[in-house]
């Protein structure tokens, strides 16, 4: 899932672009949400989100987009978009993630503790209570490891107090138990995308990573940053994208001055 | 309610009362069956299988009609039914992972301890969990044998036989593009979720069986028209079809059906217009099933 700050340009992009992402459910429900938001009814958003997929490729087909459309108009009419620029973690909560044993251990809490105050941006009184599968939160805390031992870690987690468990033992939620609901009066760090958390946290402790110059994205250096040659400006994938376009731009205009060439 | 049953013992009240159950019950399935005879079934009463209607029943008798209510399937009916078995396996899987950060442990490991040994916590958990399991865990006969069969075969693997077959044998030589393939892949997996729904609609919906197959044929139909569009060239297609559905990206049956003509003429191109197949034979040279048969060679061009 797609955890995005700013849902209302992400819908902004999606509509201009018409990009339509089959992996992201969440991609037609903010899509819904912003025609909903315009003034739209349930069943005028629902036909303005199937004009969108139908314009975003002969092969996508309203047979299989269907349920998905119908799934997303439910949800757009509960959920919110939110807009938020950052997220702001506070002096006072780093300090006490640092006490944590473990920089592992101290990236899965900066995960937690970032998810349950974008899920405070989704509702208010949220109580510092997240319901995200456990790959999620991993996948954004840049933690690979067991499910054995993801138990162990959030066991660690609740023993030294840091989070709690509902009483009904068939729920994935948790409450953050040390966030500040103060937290922009003393922000030490911004989290501008809700991506690679762990990396984020990292850097925050002096690693070699970096933010991508394009997505914003931060990325671990591929290199000694120190070392010879210019420092790395893209993530992986950004650079293949401008190294494309690039290769583009240069054909485009060497073709530009033979043109010009052959005429003189 | 065998299987509630057997949680019981043979001369308490509950024991007896799901005897009488019971005995009812294949009563009320037979005529359930016959009504359409004429029969006035009586249904079964609501107070035997669901929850939300204890609540009309006096006080003293409410504790009593909980414990034997027969609200969930037996165990081994994960087997028979795959939601039941997917049900099964998410709450155990999530039970699984809260046991082990409340406790430390796993729900089997915790379910292996001796009761005096296990904590307030940990009993409460295990009766919470017992309670909302979706299938009964009961000592019933076909439970135990189930059991049986779990432990002896927990360590043998299933082993997938080796695909030997030359695919290449229903293709031509006809090359298709990369954008090609990708697009009709993408088609394929779309198609196939949509199949997929209707097949789980149907056992759900249990609509007639010949305006469910042509509903699906109207799938498929829908499916071939819109590989049209990506691809028209009918050769390159197929071999497309072909490569996608024996990669075990949506199965053999797909080709067949959204491609099976063109696959047979490519055949009959590609090999003659000669068929050949078993024809049962007294004399023949093939046994099979007990019967004797023997290869008939047709032509047909004629």
């Amino acid at each position: 899932m797609n955890y995005s700050l700013n849902e209302f340009e992400d819908a902004q992009r999606y509509l201009s672009e018409r990009l339509l992402e089959e992996d992201d459910d969440n991609q037609l429900r903010v899509i819904a949400r912003y025609y909903m938001d315009e003034g739209c009814t349930r069943e005028l958003a629902r036909e303005k989100v199937c004009e969108f997929v139908c314009m975003c490729g002969e092969s996508a087909s309203l047979n299989y987009w269907s349920d998905k459309i119908d799934l997303a108009i439910k949800r757009a009419k509960k959920t919110p978009l939110i807009e938020a620029d950052y997220i702001s973690v506070s002096k006072a909560e780093l300090n006490r993630i640092a006490t944590l044993d473990g920089v592992r251990l101290q990236r899965l809490a900066f995960t937690l503790l970032c998810l349950s105050k974008y899920k405070g941006m989704r509702k208010e009184n949220n109580d510092h209570w997240i319901c995200v599968p456990d790959k999620d939160i991993f996948a954004m805390a840049n933690i690979k490891v067991s499910l054995r031992k993801q138990a162990s870690l959030y066991r660690t987690l609740m023993l030294s107090g840091f989070i709690r468990l509902p009483e009904d033992n068939n729920s994935i939620s948790m409450q953050i138990l040390f966030a500040d609901d103060n937290a922009d009066a003393d922000s030490e760090i911004k989290v501008f995308k809700m991506r690679n958390l762990g990396y984020q946290y990292l850097k925050y402790l002096g690693g070699p990573y970096f933010e991508c110059s394009n997505c914003g994205v931060t990325v671990k250096h591929r290199n000694d940053p120190d070392g010879k040659g210019r420092p790395q400006k893209y993530c992986d994938e950004c650079a293949a994208l401008i190294q494309a376009q690039q290769k583009t731009e240069f054909v485009m205009r060497l073709r530009a001055g033979r043109k010009v060439a052959l005429l003189v | 309610m065998y299987d509630l049953q057997s949680c019981f013992d043979e001369d308490s009240e509950e024991f007896k009362t799901l005897e009488y159950r019971i005995c009812c019950g294949q009563l009320i399935q037979q005529d359930t069956i016959d009504k359409i005879k004429g029969i006035v079934a009586k249904p079964m009463p609501k107070t035997w299988y669901d929850w939300h209607s204890l609540s009309a029943l006096p006080d003293d008798r409410r504790e009593f009609y909980r414990r034997i209510l027969a609200n969930k399937k037996p165990y081994f009916m994960k087997y028979i039914y795959p939601t039941s078995a997917r049900d099964y396996s998410s709450y155990l899987k999530q039970h699984s992972r809260n046991c082990m950060v409340k406790f430390g442990y796993n729900v089997e490991e915790l379910m292996d301890k001796a009761e005096n040994e296990l904590s307030e916590a940990e009993l409460w958990f295990l009766q919470k969990f017992n309670n909302a399991l979706p299938l009964q865990r009961g000592n019933c006969i076909i439970n135990k044998i189930c059991k049986i069969f779990e432990d002896n075969f927990d360590s043998v693997k299933e082993r997938r036989p080796s695909n030997e077959f030359d695919i290449t044998v229903l293709k031509t030589d006809a090359k298709y593009t990369e954008a090609e393939f990708k697009a009709i892949k993408k088609l394929c997996k779309q198609y196939m979720e949509v199949i997929g729904k209707q097949y789980r609609r149907l056992r759900v919906t249990r609509e007639e069986r010949l305006d469910f197959s042509q509903k699906i044929q109207q799938t498929y139909d829908s499916f071939s028209d819109d590989c049209i569009k990506v691809c028209p060239n009918d050769e390159v297609r197929c071999n497309l079809i072909i490569d996608i559905a024996y990669g075990n990206e949506t199965g053999k049956d797909f080709a067949w059906r959204t491609s099976g003509e063109e696959i047979v003429q490519q055949l009959l191109r590609k090999f003659g217009t000669v068929i050949s197949f078993p024809v049962r034979n007294d004399d023949g040279d093939i046994e099979y099933g007990g019967d004797h048969f023997e290869m008939f060679a047709l032509n047909v061009e004629d």
